[in-house]
């Protein structure tokens, strides 16, 4: 089957706040947070995180993003609403104010979208791009119709848990992905790859508490069980996913990896055999950890500055909330 | 092959080329590698693959956790069991689940 990506877009708010200030104001909960860990490890989780700001939703929600990514992404591929045929909602964190179900629903009425298939899955976080795009190659091989799907996901940190230390700290933003079927503009999917562990679901956890949505990061789990079998998971998938496609891990041009700190980026670099500095550069200073979109976001940075060039593999590679891990190998 | 055959190879390959840089002299049999920080993800990575090679044996990604990767006690008893559902395949039957 020949699906491409046609288009791919994010949108970010305009507001901001510096990381610091974020890990000052919920102190108390980074402290609860890390108390488990050695000082070795309380002082790790702090290093190298290599953020600086985070955008924060303020007058635009996540579904305001969506809604401006989806039709920057539309535009960007020349298709109307009336052309797709798959809306699929990926939002981890959608927002405590948002609409309890999926934004898929309303999104196609917006985008009149009327006769398109709107689902949702909340499965993933910032690996649930590869589930998506999996689920949505699915739905196109197995139903002559649906010939174009817009993938969106948007995010919001619950408030009070912008810090996922001794991960990441969160910032807010939305993604749209368009894939097209028998399309000839954009990388040609040639494979995905998902896991998932769910004996680590905990690892990290949505509770309510007082009313209100927390993230709660099990940094004990995180440390000695999600971290042991972090990359060789994610390295397990890569070499899968390019076996299938009789491709090895020279041959791939641009590792598009997540934005989670600079520490986890050199684990993915040295996970893949890449020189030092040898992956690209992202926004992630400015923008944190924004969930799924990450991908996305880097992905839209390396096309605009030129660099991917037809013929080009294209790896994307990210891990996240369930336990879940994802692959993607796409050629430009 | 011997217990103490399995460990020696796999604290040879742990000794020589994936310890992060710590002055252990010495690798004991429950000397928690993973928890103890001696091997990190990245180090498992080649772990994984030395005893694949090493023991031609194959491990699917949910066979692989800090519970049976821990210690050289640990890894020898999954190395063992690797090997024994490899012989119940070559003598054509299939190994237990779990």
């Amino acid at each position: 089957m020949n699906v491409r990506i046609a288009s791919a877009a994010y949108a970010v708010p305009s507001d901001g706040e510096a990381v610091a200030a974020v890990l000052d104001r919920e102190r108390d909960r980074v402290e609860a947070t890390l108390a488990p860990l050695s000082p070795t490890a309380k002082q790790k989780a702090t290093e190298g995180l290599g953020l600086s700001r985070v955008r924060v939703c303020g007058a635009k929600q996540p579904y305001d993003l969506v809604l401006e990514a989806a039709s920057t992404a539309m535009a960007e591929a020349g298709i109307r609403g009336q052309d797709i045929n798959l809306i699929l909602d990926y939002s981890t964190f959608p927002g405590e104010n948002s609409q309890y179900f999926s934004f898929a629903h309303k999104l196609s009425t917006d985008l009149r979208a009327e006769t398109s298939l709107n689902l949702g899955l909340k499965s993933g976080g910032c690996g649930a791009l590869h589930l998506a795009i999996k689920t949505a190659l699915g739905w196109m091989s197995t139903d002559e119709n649906i010939r174009t799907a817009l993938l969106v996901t948007g995010d919001t940190a619950p408030q009070g848990s912008r810090s996922l230390l001794p991960i990441t700290v969160q910032g807010d933003a939305a993604s749209a992905v368009i894939l097209t079927r028998d399309g000839t503009e954009g990388p040609l999917l040639l494979g995905v790859e998902a896991m998932t562990l769910g004996h680590l679901h905990d690892a990290i956890a949505l509770v309510k508490t007082n009313g209100h949505l927390e993230i709660k990061v099990d940094a004990a789990c995180i440390e000695n069980e999600v971290m042991p079998v972090y990359y060789l998971n994610l390295f397990w998938l890569v070499k899968k996913v390019l076996a299938a496609s009789c491709l090895s891990l020279n041959e791939i041009d641009h590792f598009i990896y997540s934005n989670i700190s600079q520490r986890d980026r050199e684990g993915f670099r040295r996970m893949v055999g890449l020189p030092k500095g040898g992956l690209p550069a992202t926004p992630m200073a400015e923008y944190g950890h924004t969930f799924a979109s990450d991908l996305v976001i880097n992905y839209v940075h390396l096309r605009r500055e030129g660099q991917i060039r037809p013929g080009q593999l294209l790896l994307f590679a990210s891990a996240g909330i369930g336990f879940t891990w994802g692959v993607t190998l796409a050629r430009a | 092959m011997t217990t103490m055959e399995i460990k020696n190879a796999v604290r040879q390959f742990i000794t020589q080329n994936v310890l992060l840089g710590v002055h252990q002299t010495t690798i004991e049999d429950s000397t928690p590698l993973v928890i103890g920080g001696l091997i990190d993800s990245i180090g498992m990575i080649g772990l994984v693959a030395f005893l694949e090679s090493h023991f031609h044996v194959e491990f699917a990604p949910r066979e692989i956790n800090v519970h049976n990767m821990n210690t050289l006690d640990q890894i020898e008893e999954l190395i063992r069991k690797k090997l024994a559902e490899r012989k119940s395949y070559a003598a054509g039957s299939k190994p237990q689940a779990g």
